[in-house]
């Protein structure tokens, strides 16, 4: 079975994808990019929809819109869809606001909307409420390898016929608590602390060719190493780095192909080989 | 190739530290939820839950960095591999996957350590260590030197379920030769006082479908499952427990904690599953419902019960483990395995009084059964709904 490419986008501190591009085509420094903004979400959700909604999920749903608009299609064109969000931490500012009611209010005290919104799958059920399409949905939560398993599942349920297309997503968020925690771990061993990053990075997976197809995807594979990320280096670290990685390589990808031309990544945390072509 | 062949199964919870020990338990008629007693000061009290038992405890793995989530997955994981008859050397000749599903194991839920943090005070980062060493699949795989794909799925209380239908997708789709898949999940204070908060939580035994019902309890276990591509069986000289013939799932994309009330996910996710098998309703023998004893949970499956299956035997097997979130949609899969095995069924526990509002009623004694297939419902926040159809025979 052939497997399309349809669309990317991506949410980060410095915009979408081509924004990622433009970093992997620089010599920019590794500098502290901070938080991801989400106002540009309000183009594709009403506020009405966004108001309780957590930094994380807007993140998945500002990266998944603009990769249903990169595809040239509308949300009510997506027949057949099914979602995989995966991520390292899932929404660690959520589960801290959550730790923070328990604790400062006790049990009585404890927010019941943090509780019930810091589960993982919840951003992945927004998007799919936002969107409006009740669909397979399903989310990943793993340090190794999130984003090549991802893309396994996805390109599994699309060869079963379970959907016909798959918007896999995957995002992390920075919290101050993480940054803290893996600044002591990086103490413990002598190195120095590491720069984090955050961001979302979706890919719109089809049995058939969209209306602006990428290639066809010849080839994934989760890897079980762990090779050096080119984007880490630039960008600050994340467990779902490699998925921006792989935005950023796939927009350089679609804007300078030939007919014959073909995408292969080898240098990510998550994806050991993804070729993309005619 | 349809299905996958299931050659082993490992089950821990509060009805036992195997899978005998539960089923022996649970056909005596279980054991009443208690207040949970390793819990600290920040969990809501006054809610009963089902909690392994010290001597269960004294059989699991242990290490700092080890949670009790996968210390159980690990002790499942060898009890089906123990009964498959597959050694580890002969495994590792084969693509060997991991899917497991949990909640509580993969929840940045150190409460300890943050607490600490918070008040600027020196924090130990022992649990933090444990949370990133412990995620399920990962873990269990490194335990047994595995080569396959691992993936650790997090969709709430279908995730035990879902990770088994991940499974049934490699195999099917030949990205792994066998799959260890399973769930679960463990208590703590997030979880015991999240569901507290929410008011979905029982001051007393759990009663599943029941006019009087007042909420869930509160469970942990963990229940893993090896399924095989059909054709290893004669090579590997296992012998098959049943299939795990089809999954289906769908979100309703409805509301966050409540399931869309006219149940169109749960019935789309039955119908992927008799689709693909070609098998009808009235070919289920019995259905193992998910049965919380929430009220949204049971009007929603009392409606697909009543619509789809009007007549076929129904059970919830909450009432002798209390919801184990993550790891409950494979526990369930693997009592539903064991009956149409053994061709028994176990009364529903804590059911006494027709709900007419729910309009069906699940059997309140044990029963003989006899029939091929059955199908084992699991419903999540977020509105997800998942099913897996399953064979007793090969």
């Amino acid at each position: 079975m052939e497997i399309f490419l349809n669309g990317i986008g991506a949410a980060w501190a410095g915009g979408g994808a081509r924004e990622l591009e433009q970093l992997l085509d620089t010599d920019t420094p590794q500098k502290d990019w901070g938080e991801a903004p989400t106002d540009a979400l309000i183009a594709y959700v009403p506020q009405a929809k966004m108001r309780r909604m957590d930094h994380f999920t807007r993140l998945v749903l500002l990266s998944a819109y603009r990769c249903i608009e990169d595809a040239n299609l509308v949300p009510d064109a997506l027949s057949g869809l099914a979602l995989v969000l995966a991520t390292g931490h899932g929404p660690a500012l959520t589960t801290f606001k959550f730790l923070d009611s328990l604790t400062e209010q006790g049990p009585l005290g404890a927010s019941p909307l943090a509780f019930s919104t810091s589960v993982h799958n919840i951003p992945g059920a927004v998007l799919a409420m936002t969107l409006g399409t009740p669909c397979p949905c399903t989310t990943i939560c793993q340090l190794i390898k999130p984003v090549g398993s991802a893309f396994e599942m996805s390109i599994c349920w699309l060869k079963d016929r379970r959907s016909d297309a798959v918007l896999v997503t995957v995002c992390d968020e920075l919290s101050e608590v993480m940054d803290s925690i893996y600044n002591c771990l990086a103490k413990e061993t002598g190195q120095s602390a590491p720069l984090r990053a955050e961001g979302a990075a979706s890919f719109l997976l089809g049995r058939k060719p969209g209306p602006n197809p990428i290639g066809k995807l010849k080839f994934c594979q989760a890897a079980n190493g762990v090779p050096p990320n080119r984007l880490a280096s630039i960008l600050g670290e994340s467990p779902t780095i490699a998925g921006l990685e792989l935005a950023a390589a796939t927009s350089r990808f679609k804007r300078n192909r030939t007919a014959s031309s073909e995408l292969i990544i080898e240098a990510s945390n998550a994806i050991s080989i993804l070729a993309l072509g005619d | 190739m349809i299905g996958a062949s299931v050659t082993g199964m490992g089950l821990i919870c509060s009805a036992g530290a195997d899978l005998p020990a539960c089923m022996e338990t649970i056909f005596k008629g279980g054991q009443a939820p208690q207040i949970p007693t390793r819990m600290g000061e920040d969990c809501a009290s006054g809610f009963p839950v089902f909690q392994i038992q010290d001597s269960a405890l004294a059989c699991l793995p242990a290490g700092d960095d080890l949670s009790l989530s996968t210390a159980m997955a690990i002790r499942a994981s060898k009890e089906a591999l123990e009964q498959s008859g597959w050694s580890i050397k002969d495994l590792h000749k084969y693509r060997v996957g991991v899917a497991l599903g949990t909640t509580v194991g993969a929840s940045l839920n150190f409460l300890d350590f943050y607490k600490k943090y918070k008040s600027g005070r020196v924090a130990s980062l022992t649990s933090v260590k444990k949370y990133i060493a412990s995620n399920p699949a990962e873990r269990v795989s490194r335990e047994f030197g595995l080569s396959g794909p691992v993936l650790c799925l997090t969709n709430a209380c279908t995730s035990g379920a879902d990770a088994i239908g991940a499974a049934l997708s490699w195999l099917e789709q030949d990205v792994c030769d066998l799959a260890i898949a399973g769930g679960c999940d463990e208590l703590n204070e997030v979880a015991i006082t999240g569901f507290a908060r929410l008011m979905v939580a029982s001051t007393a035994q759990c009663r599943p479908f029941d006019l009087n019902r007042k909420g869930l309890n509160l469970g942990e276990g963990a229940g893993v499952v090896l399924l095989e591509k059909p054709g290893l069986l004669r090579d590997g000289g296992s012998r098959c427990m049943g299939k795990v013939l089809a999954y289906g799932t769908q979100s309703d994309a409805y509301h966050l904690t409540a399931p869309q009330p006219e149940a169109v996910g749960l019935k789309k996710a039955v119908s992927v599953c008799l689709k693909k098998t070609g098998l009808k309703n009235s070919d289920a023998t019995f259905i193992n419902a998910h049965g919380t004893a929430t009220k949204n949970n049971d009007l929603v499956e009392g409606t697909v019960l009543a619509e789809m299956f009007a007549g076929i035997p129904f059970l919830s097997t909450k009432g002798y483990t209390g919801h184990t979130l993550g790891a409950a949609g494979a526990i369930e899969a693997i009592f539903t395995l064991h009956s149409l095995a053994h061709g028994r069924l176990p009364a529903s526990r804590g059911f006494e009084n027709f709900d007419p509002s729910v309009g069906v009623k699940p059997i309140t004694d044990n029963m003989i059964i006899q029939g091929d297939y059955a199908l084992s419902f699991s419903l999540a926040f977020g509105g997800n709904n998942s099913v897996l159809l399953l064979s007793g025979t090969n």
